[in-house]
Parts: C-alpha cells; sequence; structure tokens
C-alpha cells in the first residue's frame, strides 16, 4: 500500500479514523514536542509531554475542520504556537492573582539536563526573555527552517510582520547576550611572516 | 541606505530572504559602515548560539499516551452526548445541595443558610453542583456507561 500523505491521514481522522491520526503522531510528534520545549524553556520535561500531547487532542478535536489545502506540518504548528501563548498568559494572570494551581508543577524551574554547554542557560535565559510571539518566530525559523511565507500562516500575520518579529528577536537576543557573553569574533590566527614592523 | 534598514537587511540576509538588488545594497552600506558590520558579526554569532537550545529525545511512549489520552476523550464525550446519562448523578447532587442547605441550616442558624441559599440563587449554585459534576465524571460514571456502549 503507498504511503499516504499526512493530507490525506488527517483527512481520514476528520472522518474519526484512530489509526490515520495515530500514525500522523508518530510522524509528527517529535516536530511538535521541540518546538513546545523551545518556546517553553521553563517547564519541566513532564509539562512539555503534557503541553505536546494536547496540542495532538486539540488536533484530533479539530480534525474534521481541517481544509485540505493547507499544509498538517503548519497547521499543527499553528495549533501548538496557540497552545503556548495560552500557557503563557495563564501564567501572567496566575502572577497577577498570585494564585497557586497545577500549572506551579509545570513552571518550576527546571533545569534542563540537556545542558552541556555552561553558555547554553544564558542562550535560554535570553530566548526567554523574548516575547511570545519572537520567539515563536525565532524557534520557527532557525530549528524547523520554515521560510517567512509558512511562518506568517502559522502566526496568522504578514509577512513582513515576520521580518519585523525575526529583527527584533535578533536584535533583542543581541543586547541580551552582549551583557554576558562575548559576543566578538574569535580573534584570527594570521600566519607569521615572520618580516618585523 | 539608513542603519535601522540596513540591520533588518541583515537579519533577512541570515534567513537567506534577501533578494541580489538589496544583498549588493546591504554590501554597499556595510562597505562604509563600522557599525552595522560589527552588528552584523554579533547577530551570525546570535545564530550560532542558537544551537545550545537543545530539547530532549523524545519520550517513547507518546503516541500511546496521546491514545489513551484520545480514549479517554470520546469517553466523556459520549457522557456529554447523552445528558440522560447525567440523570443519576443530578439527582445525586441535587440531593447533596439539599442535605448540604439543611446541614448549614442546622449547625450555624438562619442567617448562613439565607447567604448560602442567595449565593445559589445569584448563580453560584452552579459553581457548587460543578464541582459536583467534575467528581462524578471520574471512574464511576465511566463505569455506568462504558459497557452500555463500546467504546473506539
Ligand atoms: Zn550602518
Amino acid at each position: 500500500m503507498p504511503e499516504l500523505s499526512d493530507e490525506q491521514l488527517m483527512e481520514a481522522s476528520g472522518r474519526g479514523d484512530r489509526e490515520a491520526f495515530g500514525l500522523l503522531v508518530k510522524r509528527h510528534h517529535r516536530t511538535v514536542l521541540s518546538f513546545a520545549h523551545r518556546c517553553t524553556n521553563r517547564l519541566t520535561r513532564d509539562a512539555v509531554d503534557d503541553l505536546a500531547q494536547e496540542v495532538f487532542l486539540s488536533a484530533w478535536k479539530s480534525a474534521p475542520t481541517f481544509q485540505p489545502q493547507a499544509r498538517v506540518t503548519t497547521w499543527l504548528f499553528r495549533i501548538a504556537a496557540n497552545a503556548c501563548f495560552n500557557l503563557r498568559r495563564r501564567r501572567r494572570l496566575r502572577d497577577v492573582l498570585t494564585l497557586r494551581d497545577d500549572d506551579d508543577q509545570r513552571l518550576a524551574e527546571a533545569p534542563q539536563s540537556t545542558d552541556r554547554d555552561p553558555r547554553s542557560a544564558e542562550v535560554r535565559d535570553a530566548v526567554d526573555s523574548l516575547p511570545p510571539s519572537q520567539r515563536a518566530a525565532i524557534v520557527l525559523r532557525h530549528f524547523h527552517d520554515m521560510s517567512y511565507t509558512d511562518i506568517a500562516e502559522v502566526l496568522d500575520i504578514s509577512v513582513s510582520a515576520v521580518e519585523s518579529l525575526l529583527f527584533r528577536a535578533r536584535e533583542r537576543l543581541r543586547r541580551e547576550l552582549a551583557t554576558t557573553e562575548d559576543l566578538s569574533p574569535k580573534p584570527q590566527v594570521l600566519p607569521d611572516t615572520g618580516a618585523q614592523p | 541606505m539608513r542603519c535601522e534598514h540596513a540591520k533588518q537587511m541583515i537579519s533577512r540576509r541570515i534567513d537567506g530572504e534577501l533578494d541580489s538588488d538589496d544583498s549588493r545594497g546591504l554590501h554597499a552600506h556595510l562597505a562604509g559602515c563600522a557599525d552595522c558590520r560589527a552588528v552584523a558579526t554579533q547577530l551570525a554569532i546570535v545564530d550560532d548560539r542558537l544551537d545550545a537550545l537543545v530539547v530532549p529525545e523524545a519520550p517513547a511512549d507518546f503516541s500511546r499516551k496521546v491514545s489513551a489520552r484520545l480514549t479517554d476523550q470520546s469517553a466523556y464525550e459520549r457522557i456529554i452526548r447523552h445528558p440522560l446519562a447525567w440523570f443519576p448523578h443530578a439527582t445525586a447532587a441535587g440531593l447533596a445541595f439539599a442535605a448540604g442547605v439543611l446541614l448549614v441550616y442546622a449547625s450555624n442558624g438562619v442567617r448562613e443558610t439565607q447567604t448560602f441559599a442567595s449565593a445559589a440563587s445569584d448563580g453560584h449554585v452552579a459553581d457548587y453542583l460543578q464541582v459536583g459534576f467534575d467528581e462524578s465524571i471520574d471512574e464511576t460514571l465511566f463505569q455506568l456507561i462504558a459497557p452500555a456502549e463500546e467504546l473506539p
């Protein structure tokens, strides 16, 4: 049997085909997880897994409304981005109300065991300081190699707005990182010609 | 070209989204502007540093967990779609509510009962009942509904 495309699988999912949806989950869960991880640096690993599961539950729920001309990956990123933004909003609301709830566990400042480079903590903090849309744009561009047009579709904004988001994100990261680490290029070692000045 | 515009173009160049005309324009600006040259170098380094944002391996049982949650969710939706299934629990919640009113009345007197009753008439009763429903959705209700209709 020829391998079905994402879009065919999604259409089948829309008709209630759990097996087709299971194949989509298998195909794309790594992408969704890595996006969610990078967009929500301060979440624990379990919380990110949970968030990614919710993305797929939400995809399953809205599968019947999926437009076949759309791309499944773009659509999944859109759901994932919204989930990350909502989480951030909940977090802000919680901060305002100083309520404690289940999110406290999710939001525990968990140093990620994947950090080997000591500078990566600084990068994570710098990325974490970005507003959500800038952060999503930079993650989609840098790690998922998406074009401006695709990012525009995911975030439901214009291409020029994407360009502006990425520029502002980079400028902010540059300033943040410049205060904590050396952003000057490594000095080039020039060949010794033996000539005296 | 102004520096702000040049910096925006540097960002586009990093993304490979600069056409050849803009590329020539940027090149000319950088040749004459040390500030923007420094920014271009720093932005390239920032882009490199982003690679430090590594993510852990995906858990092996991820697909299974999603599948399990889908099963739970469809069971839940089945309950929502069949309101009659709520009947015994709505009755139970109603009785519990009435018992609560009596209890408050008996232990704290008329004033508290009035407060409780007025909260109920203000719509807060929905909150009380909601709690009851949420809790009852758990295991018991699944056991009541599930055997009648086969879950997917
Ligand atoms: Zn300049």
